[in-house]
């Protein structure tokens, strides 16, 4: 062990390294290398957790995993990867989702002392975020996106949590605008890859997931019927993938039959559509005989209409083996969907895209590099030894929360931590663990107890997420055993229908009994009338002479903020996730 | 790997500098002084990039230290050639990259400037940043970082003579011209009715507005004044966008940005200097002809039907060509009237006219320390005086041979004092200088695996922007704190 040198900066700090657990969620690009930072700070045991397999496109930053890794999981290489160099630390791999409650239950999380999130989606972020909130255990969390990043520590209920400031929600389009009236290129590759390929080559489409004329916003009845038609022919097209024989390509000509030339003929017959809009013109073209295409260039029709035909019978020869998802690094999905996103902007007079702008549209893809994740990684392996002091309020002040620059003079910059939003969805609530065994308590007995214990009137509800398990008019369940309505990890959201308590969220966790937390649970507020002045926000903020516009990465914009000791405000502060849902239809 | 395959590796960092940056890597050769923590974790970061050949001098022997600090070295490299073992290790990251040990000392190879013109960026990773070394590159105009870390500090210094950027990446660059059109772009401003109005980009919304507000008022509208009348063209999406941009309609397309101006200004021997400044010259010519710059041609994203787009965007595009022509002409006339032969390529000069509202140079300097620096008033004097009780621990070091450790405070101390009145007349220590002292003589020349991470992730970083010569670097010292969790920079003059 080579401590003498953490020692000497560390002092007595060094052995409470030594004796920590820590839990480490992602083994992506920050995660590789916080992984080789937790390491050399000599921590106790680390856990590496992480769902996804190695792929070629995670060569160029993550640098436990070599060519001969590609599909292996990564938490299990990344421990590998590690163990022939020297290094005290415990270490424990786990290949799963983060989210999976029966791989991970609330005791899982527990045993450690700190949580570093080095994750790619905001989804997961916000269930650690939220974890974080149940066990009060230090969170680390960090992203990058590009040349910038930020980490933010969080000290549940001290400080701002993830969710207090919030995120950009995911950009959607009106079914209309993908399926019958499109003008950017994004409308047609959220065709291809969000309706077109599932619809061809995706599980059987359940009676959940068929359109119904009420999804279509639209009042133009010709419309909604020709969408409809549409759907159920292409069920005819589904048979035909599904039966397709080896080699066989003819029936794939059929597929650009219907949906680039019926399909858009059919449109055209509705007339209204096309008084102010240029009309679609349906495909006339011969496939090109294509060999090597260049992803960097631009392709013709004719190239299109050729790779069209050749993914789409190879997706088909796959699919016979087994189901295929879109995968921005599976080529022929790939293919596939710029080939047909491509074909639909050509009918529609929109430009066409190279592969690699739509690569970079369908696949969400954040750019990324190994010298931010460096960066990052470095400021949050850092950031931990902060847990460390004795008084929160010393591990609150001495926290620095990073986030990237726009000032010459900062490179990054850093702030103290912010104090918690009250008005959070996520850290205002009261919450607590229940230890319960489901079997023997039915939802009455549950009730009885909740009421009991808080002080609420007779009058409560209890859901499960969205699923109500019983209030004042629906108490059909009363008599039901907890384990047939919920189970352990769910969390139970108890409200006042009397308005006079709080809400109280209860995560279900395993137990012999029913025993629930001590808590107060405070006197509901009495929601402010909120009118905030709208639009006086500008989006172009002046600086000098210079505008300085907004770019367009997928980062979040959180307010604005001072930066600490700088002398003049910092613009915006931008929360960057890796990874951001962008399109969903 | 064939080509799609390399595509696909080097895909996530493509986006950030296209195939044009990722191909300048590959033919790039950077060499790296001493192979300690901050030196290997930079080499790792260029390795991954697929930066084609590294160099790392260094004739030490792996000691505990190492052991403690770097991730790539292990317990049986102990007492071998410190420089092999971890080019080993780190040439095993990417087989695209060679990872090369040089055991010649470094003192001799100051002697030997054909050794250091075979790189395009150097990095020192050593305490001393060598004023030979400086003096040499700048010589041979080769940029020089310099970065190094002890315990809770360290420091990143470029030395290079001068960077032109034109691929600066600034989301500045679009310019949509709302107070200034031209012909083409006027009759389609006008060509467009009102009951067209919903079917157009928010831009030419914004230029009708302002032409309206000029005529009535003889003044350009306010960001307020033009959204109240945006508000009355309706809520389509496209009046949201315009409405939501107001603020472009006070910019002045015939305003320079304060750093353009003055590059305008200078006075370069066109003779022998590069093509960028053939280019500034042309372009100064080209404003001071139009009294605006050429057209960057690039249209953003905007909600509207196709068709008035692609054609809104096809009067930005003839426009910018035709200034590249004109900006082509006047550069080809100034080589000419300099007797000069050669050409420049026609990708230069798009690039350049795509960013010439963008442009940044940076001047560096030789110098290794300026007094001005630790002044009442410069905003980072905490990061400052890191960057000098650097200076200071050197010079210990020079004459001891060793590190100063926390005995030595009072030697440390007054050395810093006499370095400091080598310079000006001090009346006392600089605010903090005391303590930064204190906290480097606590690590005794020993560094952190991750502060030399960070570092490591910065230098590499820096070493990027130069080789592909995009986005803006530091200029030209910086310096992390990491008792604050806090990085400063400033410049040398």
């Amino acid at each position: 062990m080579y401590d003498s040198h953490l020692r000497k900066i560390f002092g007595s700090q060094t052995d409470q390294f030594r004796q920590s657990k820590v839990l480490m969620v992602g083994a992506g690009g920050i995660g590789c290398e916080l992984l080789k930072d937790l390491l050399l700070m000599n921590y106790g045991e680390i856990h590496i957790l992480d769902l996804d397999t190695i792929d070629l496109s995670n060569l160029n930053r993550q640098f436990l995993f070599r060519q001969k890794d590609i599909k292996k999981s990564k938490a299990m290489t990344a421990q590998q990867a590690v163990s022939h160099f020297n290094h005290a630390s415990k270490l424990v791999a786990h290949h799963g989702n983060i989210m999976d409650t029966n791989m991970f239950p609330l005791s899982f999380f527990t045993q450690f002392d700190i949580i570093f999130n080095a994750l790619d989606n905001l989804e997961a972020r916000f269930y650690v975020n939220k974890i974080a909130l149940f066990t009060k255990i230090p969170l680390i969390e960090s992203g990058t996106s590009g040349l910038k990043g930020q980490v933010q520590p969080i000290y549940p209920y001290e400080t701002e949590c993830f969710a207090c400031i919030p995120k950009e929600q995911p950009k959607t389009f009106p079914v209309c605008t993908i399926r019958s009236t499109p003008s950017k290129p994004i409308h047609c590759i959220t065709w291809a890859k969000n309706f077109l390929f599932p619809q061809l080559f995706g599980d059987d489409v359940s009676d959940q997931d068929k359109l119904k004329p009420q999804d279509i916003e639209s009042d133009n009845k010709a419309e909604i019927e020709a969408l409809l038609k549409e759907s159920n022919e292409l069920l005819d097209l589904k048979v035909l993938v599904n039966q397709a024989a080896p080699g066989d390509k003819s029936f794939v000509s059929k597929i650009v039959e219907k949906i680039f030339k019926e399909d858009i003929e059919r449109l055209l017959r509705i007339e209204t559509l096309w008084k102010t809009r240029e009309k679609p013109e349906p495909l006339r073209c011969e496939p090109a005989t294509i060999e090597r295409l260049d992803g960097q260039e631009l392709w013709t029709v004719e190239e299109n209409l050729a790779l069209f035909i050749d993914s789409t019978s190879k997706i088909a020869q796959r699919l016979k083996q087994g189901p295929v998802d879109f995968d921005k690094d599976d080529e022929d999905t790939l293919d596939f969907v710029v080939s047909a996103a491509n074909l639909r902007s050509y009918i529609f007079h929109i430009p066409m895209k190279t592969k690699f702008e739509i690569k970079q549209i369908a696949g969400n893809i954040i750019p990324a590099v190994a010298t931010t994740n460096a960066i990052m990684a470095g400021f949050s392996a850092l950031s931990s030894f902060h847990v460390f002091h004795a008084t929160m309020k010393e591990k609150v002040s001495k926290s620095r929360m990073v986030y990237d620059s726009n000032q010459p003079t900062r490179f990054v910059n850093t702030s103290g931590l912010a104090p918690r939003n009250p008005k959070c969805p996520a850290c205002s609530v009261t919450r607590g663990i229940i230890t319960i065994d489901l079997s023997r308590f039915t939802i009455d007995e549950l009730r009885k107890a909740i009421i009991d214990k808080y002080g609420y009137s007779d009058d409560i509800g209890i859901a499960e997420g969205t699923r109500l398990l019983y209030d004042y008019d629906f108490d059909d369940n009363l008599e039901t055993k907890l384990d047939k309505v919920c189970s352990y990890g769910n969390v139970l959201f108890i409200s006042d229908a009397d308005d006079e308590l709080d809400s109280l969220e209860l995560l279900v966790d395993r137990g012999d009994d029913l025993e629930l937390p001590e808590l107060e649970v405070p006197a509901k507020m009495v929601p402010e009338e909120n009118k905030e002045e709208e639009g006086e926000e500008d989006d172009l903020i002046m600086e000098g002479d210079d505008l300085i516009m907004e770019s367009d990465i997928n980062g979040l914009d959180g307010p604005k903020r001072k930066a600490e000791d700088s002398t003049s405000p910092v613009k915006k502060r931008k929360l960057v996730a890796d990874e951001v849902e962008v399109i969903e239809l | 790997m064939n080509d799609n395959e390399v595509n696909s590796k080097y895909d996530r960092q493509m986006r950030l500098w296209s195939s044009s940056g990722q191909k300048r890597l590959v033919g790039s050769a950077v060499c790296v002084v001493e192979a300690n923590a901050v030196a290997c974790e930079t080499v790792k970061n260029l390795v991954l990039a697929g930066v084609g050949q590294i160099v790392l001098l260094d004739s030490e022997r792996v000691s505990e230290e190492d052991l403690a600090t770097n991730f790539f070295v292990v317990a049986e490299d102990t007492g071998k050639l410190r420089g092999e073992c971890v080019a080993k290790h780190l040439g095993e990251l990417n087989p695209d990259s060679a990872v090369l040990h040089e055991k010649t000392p470094f003192e001799s190879l100051l002697t030997d400037p054909s050794f250091w013109s075979q790189f395009d960026c150097v990095v020192n990773c050593r305490l001393d940043p060598c004023v030979r070394l400086i003096d040499l590159l700048w010589e041979l105009s080769i940029p020089l970082l310099h970065a190094h870390s002890i315990g809770l500090y360290s420091l990143v210094r470029l030395y290079c003579e001068e960077r032109t950027m034109v691929e600066t990446h600034s989301s500045r660059a679009d310019d949509l011209r709302i107070d200034a059109v031209w012909d083409e772009l006027q009759e389609y401003v006008d060509s467009v009715d009102e009951a067209s109005l919903a079917e157009v980009p928010y831009s030419v919304l914004l230029i009708k507005v302002y032409q309206e507000f000029m005529r009535e008022h003889g003044r350009r509208p306010s960001t307020k004044e033009a959204r109240q009348r945006l508000a009355q063209l309706g809520d389509e999406e496209n009046v949201e966008e315009a409405i939501k941009k107001a603020a472009l309609v006070t910019k002045r397309s015939s305003e320079l940005n304060e750093e353009l101006a003055q590059l305008m200004q200078e006075k370069v021997d066109l003779s022998t200097a590069s093509s960028f400044w053939i280019l500034v010259e042309a372009l100064k010519q080209f404003y001071e002809k139009h009294g605006v710059l050429p057209l960057s041609g690039s249209l953003p994203d905007m909600a509207s039907n196709t068709e008035e787009y692609l054609k809104l965007q096809s009067i930005y595009r003839a426009k910018h060509e035709t200034d590249k022509e004109e900006l082509t002409k006047l550069a080809l006339q100034l080589l000419t009237q300099h007797n000069r032969a050669e050409q420049i390529a026609e990708s230069e000069i798009e690039l350049f006219t795509k960013n010439c509202s963008v442009l940044e140079v940076h001047r560096g300097s030789k110098k290794v320390w300026s007094s001005d620096m630790l002044s009442e008033s410069n905003p980072v004097l905490q990061n400052t005086n890191i960057y000098f009780g650097f200076l200071a621990l050197n010079t210990f070091y020079k004459e001891h041979k060793r590190h100063a450790a926390p005995k030595d405070q009072s030697e440390v101390r007054a050395l810093a004092i006499s370095e400091l009145c080598r310079w000006e007349t001090l009346k006392s220590f600089p605010d903090g200088l005391e303590l930064v002292l204190d906290e480097l003589l606590r690590a005794e020349g020993t560094a952190l695996h991750n502060v030399c991470a960070l570092t490591g992730g910065i230098a590499s970083q820096e070493v990027i922007k130069i080789l592909t010569n995009q986005y803006v670097s530091f200029d030209n010292c910086l310096t992390f704190d990491g008792v604050r969790g806090q990085t400063g920079s400033w410049k040398i003059e």
